[in-house]
């Protein structure tokens, strides 16, 4: 293992967030958490390197870390110019958290109303330059500062030592070595994506019509590091896994978790994640970008629909969609139900709005799918009809895989999803997920692959993963009782729809 | 209370498993010089990859980039074929690795890697004895 690598991986990383921080403005609600703030800029960076990157490939420009350079030069000077030239509303903040809710602010900015009062909202600044402080809860500092609880005590250790054991290579995922590790070695030989090489007939098996994400971070780590090194590759799974235990603590706190369950949910889907990921050797999978993904959907999925919400939905999405062909159903389920609930809750299409969470992942999906029909990458086994008598053998494969060891049971956690949908302020979230996991099944029902037992077999885990750990969050935000309902005076007015579901103070 | 009790139990559950899935992990690495399975299995450090490290990192100086290579190896069970070609492309990313089987390697194969297996020799150079391995190359009328 070579110090400067990981290095040099971590360094990217934090460049990526540095460059996902110029668009802060845009991206970040005055609700959200430091630590969110910094999940949802590493995600912005990460699309923006993704664009990019797609940008050179149609250039015909090889990569390289002084063109690198100049385009994140580029990026940031155009963040710094939208931010002075637009004259940015102020973020929109509905009172009740309630989903599906019909109610929007149309007071002045910062003016509490009556509710605002009523729940301790403090006054909003304008664009999140609150720097995270605010918590829009009368609190202030909210967890931010707060010293380190027992489950994110426990939570650190877990990522330490899954950490430990990706650095090492012992739990390197398969798939790793078998195409995203392959290719992602040989983008960085050849700086940029080898389209010849994807379509070579003997490459069917390194998924050559998936979306490029993964492989290029793998590359762009490499020319970070000055050579392919696994343990800096592996270190970016360990990045991810810390990024989705701060998606997930910043869901349960802005869900209204109180403290005991905010700690030992913090704990729990540490310690779940890192047992499957150590016990199915999850490191190096881009299914930790889906996990992500959807655990980092959970704060703007929780508010009540907002414009900082409508961008962060559409870089979460964007995201998505660029690291794993099921990301591109997962990023419009996402997209349609953020647009769906500004619909609901204001009777009209906020088009600015609808933009802001369905251009970034448009922006991906399309030069993707481009690419690959000019290759004719898509490859047979993806489509099939629907053959509803495969469903004995489906389900029989799927009751095999619930009951592997390195879940320790928690993959029925993926089911929580359809029973969310009845706790409204979870309904958003449960949406996505649900439709999620139903285009699973449908893929199982639908694919041609010859041996569908065994192909359910060999991912339904794995596919799992990438709902677990968000589901877990949700329901624990959906048991979360706030004090509030029943401490309520009787002379108040009559809660919005869904407020009975307010956030308690921390 | 109640909540407390299922959610701490949860927490208490989730611990154990994480415990018993570190413990396997360090035993299996403790344990890696013995690690004997399949090569659907194969992870970095175990004898199985390093010896095919051994072939298949000295080739890589010997073959030029962007050379298709066929892999020739000792008989698997069927279907686990495939994973020993997909550990040799990963060992020589700059090249472009086919089964010795797969119908293309006749007409586009360039080089022939035959790693622990005998193939005919016809149509082929002798290039260098590597460790566990011969590297040939294709000769073409």
């Amino acid at each position: 293992m070579s110090l400067w690598a990981v290095g040099a991986a971590l360094a990217l990383f934090l460049l990526l967030g540095l460059l996902g921080s110029r668009f802060s403005r845009f991206l970040a609600s005055p609700a959200d958490g430091v630590l969110y703030r910094g999940v949802l800029y590493v995600l912005a960076g990460t699309v923006l390197l993704h664009l990019i990157l797609t940008l050179l490939d149609f250039a015909g420009v090889r990569w390289g870390l002084p063109v690198l350079g100049v385009a994140a030069l580029a990026v940031s000077g155009l963040a710094a110019w939208m931010a002075n030239s637009a004259s940015a509303p102020p973020p929109k903040t509905l009172i009740t958290p309630a989903l599906f809710s019909r109610h929007a602010l149309t007071g002045e900015e910062g003016a509490p109303t009556q509710q605002q009062g009523r729940l301790g909202q403090v006054p909003l600044s304008r664009g999140g330059g609150s720097g995270g402080r605010e918590r829009g809860r009368g609190e202030g500092l909210g967890w931010g500062r707060s010293r380190i609880g027992w489950g994110e005590a426990l939570a650190l250790f877990a990522l330490a030592v899954f950490t430990v054991f990706a650095l090492s290579g012992w739990i390197a995922m398969p798939d790793f070595v078998y195409h995203w590790g392959v290719k992602g070695h040989r983008f960085y030989l050849v700086r940029g994506v080898d389209y010849l090489y994807l379509t070579r007939s003997w490459n069917w098996s390194i998924h050559p019509d998936y979306p490029q994400l993964a492989p290029e971070l793998f590359a762009v780590t490499a020319l970070f590091a000055g050579r392919f090194d696994m343990p800096a590759m592996m270190l970016g799974t360990a990045v991810l896994f810390a990024l989705l235990l701060a998606a997930g603590r910043e869901a349960l706190r802005q869900g209204g978790a109180d403290r005991f369950t905010a700690q030992a949910g913090t704990a729990l889907v540490a310690l779940v994640v890192a047992a499957f990921g150590i016990g199915n050797v999850m490191a190096g999978a881009p299914d930790w970008n889906l996990a992500l993904a959807l655990t980092a959907a959970l704060p703007p999925l929780l508010r009540p629909p907002d414009r900082a919400g409508d961008l962060q939905i559409g870089v979460i999405a964007a995201f998505a969609a660029a690291s794993k062909v099921e990301g591109v159903p997962l990023a419009a389920f996402l997209v349609a139900v953020q647009i769906g609930r500004r619909l609901w809750a204001e009777r009209r299409l906020d088009l600015p709005g609808a933009l802001a969470a369905a251009l970034p992942p448009a922006a991906v999906i399309l030069p993707w799918a481009g690419r690959a029909l000019h290759y004719h990458l898509f490859q047979e086994l993806n489509s099939g009809t629907l053959d509803l008598s495969r469903a004995r053998e489906i389900f029989a494969a799927v009751g095999q895989t619930l009951q592997l060891p390195a879940w320790h049971g928690f993959l029925a956690a993926m089911f929580l999803a359809p029973l969310l949908l009845l706790c409204r302020r979870t309904r958003a979230f449960a949406a996505a997920a649900t439709l999620e996991l139903t285009f699973y099944y449908y893929v199982y029902f639908t694919t041609s692959v010859g041996n569908t037992g065994y192909y359910v077999l060999s991912n339904y885990a794995r596919l799992g993963f990438q709902l677990v750990p968000a589901c877990l969050v949700a329901a624990l935000v959906a048991v979360s009782r706030s004090p509030q309902k029943s401490e309520r005076p009787a002379e108040s007015p009559p809660p919005a729809a869904g407020s009975d579901d307010a956030p308690e103070p921390q | 209370m109640r909540k407390r009790l299922v959610l701490g139990l949860a927490v208490l559950w989730a611990g154990i498993s994480f415990l018993s899935e570190m413990r396997q992990a360090a035993t299996g690495w403790d344990a890696r010089a013995e690690w004997s399975t399949w090569p659907d299995s194969w992870r970095f450090g175990t004898p199985q990859v390093a010896r095919l490290e051994g072939c298949l990192l000295p080739a890589r100086r010997l073959l030029p980039p962007g050379s298709i290579v066929a892999f020739a190896h000792p008989e698997e069970p069927q279907g686990l074929t495939i994973f020993h070609q997909r550990w040799a492309a990963y060992l020589l990313p700059a090249q472009e690795v086919l089964l010795r089987e797969d119908a293309a390697a006749a007409t586009a194969a360039q080089y022939v890697i035959a790693y622990d297996a005998d193939v005919p020799a016809a149509g082929l150079v002798k290039l260098r004895q590597l460790p566990a391995c011969v590297l040939y190359r294709v000769s073409r009328p």
